[in-house]
């Protein structure tokens, strides 16, 4: 990924989280809750907390353009 | 009557909200299960050893934070982990770990130790929560449902008999159900979908 495309995803996902309730948090195990407003900071900051988040993220983004059938997907995680 | 042993600690948000969680689990296990519940303080290293050589369970579920080589109890005190190499203890039984990460490297000792089979995370498990309306009362806060749901279904499913492999399927279809009834009704709440995947995809079952 270039700078120029992570400035671009990174746009994408903090308008995501702009658009979610801002009374959200987000448990990560002991790392502890995050408000939308620390996600975001955490995004922009590119760490460990940004890095997982924006990944999860692109992973729902991937698994909408390409939609397996629900025994397909049984059959990626259960076996 | 077979053994139930499970630890459930409440000490952050986090873990406020898992322990609340485990309530259908006791729930459940009342009817054919002679419980262990070792909750907040009790959840000890000392505890979850004595309880496991001396009433030898035939399931054990841990709920709290954890790490690639631990589950953690009170305090964050290691009850088992690679380090204290009691993995053993839990050989012959089914083990589900609600914890994060532990499912990389824990999981697969305690397999390799003898348990019947594991399963936990392999990353860090997530979900979000309202805590500025829903701290004190977790089992009602709509943004975490989900989340207790598809986790839960892994212990419900073990204590209604099923096996580890059978447990980890059926939460995974309740996975598939959850996120897809978020992404085609009228939930508003479409935006707990990528977290979902990002559990469901890092659950793993070791048998």
């Amino acid at each position: 990924m270039d700078d120029q495309e992570r400035e671009i995803i990174e746009a994408l996902i903090i308008a995501r989280l702009k658009t979610m309730p801002q009374n959200l948090e987000l448990a990560v195990g002991d790392e502890g809750s995050f408000s939308i407003e620390q996600l975001i900071k955490h995004v922009r900051e590119n760490d460990e907390i940004g890095k997982r988040y924006i990944e999860n993220q692109l992973e729902y983004l991937r698994s909408l353009n390409n939609l397996p059938t629900d025994d397909e997907r049984l059959s990626d995680y259960t076996s | 009557m077979n053994g139930f042993l499970i630890t459930r600690v409440n000490y952050d948000k986090a873990t406020r909200y898992l322990y609340a969680w485990c309530e259908e689990l006791l729930q459940l296990a009342k009817k054919n299960w002679r419980t262990y519940e070792l909750s907040r303080v009790k959840a000890n290293r000392k505890n979850v050893e004595s309880y496991l050589k001396k009433q030898s369970p035939s399931l054990a579920i841990f709920n709290g934070h954890g790490n690639a080589g631990a589950v953690l109890g009170h305090d964050n005190e290691e009850l088992i982990s690679v380090t204290y190499r009691n993995e053993d203890l839990l050989a012959g039984k089914k083990v589900f770990i609600r914890a994060c990460t532990a499912g990389s490297l824990l999981g697969k000792n305690i397999r390799a130790k003898g348990a019947i089979g594991f399963i936990g995370y392999k990353i860090p498990f997530v979900f979000w929560h309202d805590p500025t309306t829903n701290l004190s009362h977790p089992l009602k806060d709509p943004d975490a449902e989900p989340f207790r749901k598809c986790s839960n279904q892994i212990g419900i499913s073990l204590l209604k008999g099923h096996t580890v492999r059978e447990a980890h399927n059926l939460s995974i279809k309740t996975y598939q159900k959850v996120i897809a009834e978020l992404l085609t009704s009228d939930s508003k709440r479409s935006y707990l979908v990528p977290e979902l995947i990002a559990n469901m995809r890092n659950q793993v079952c070791y048998d």
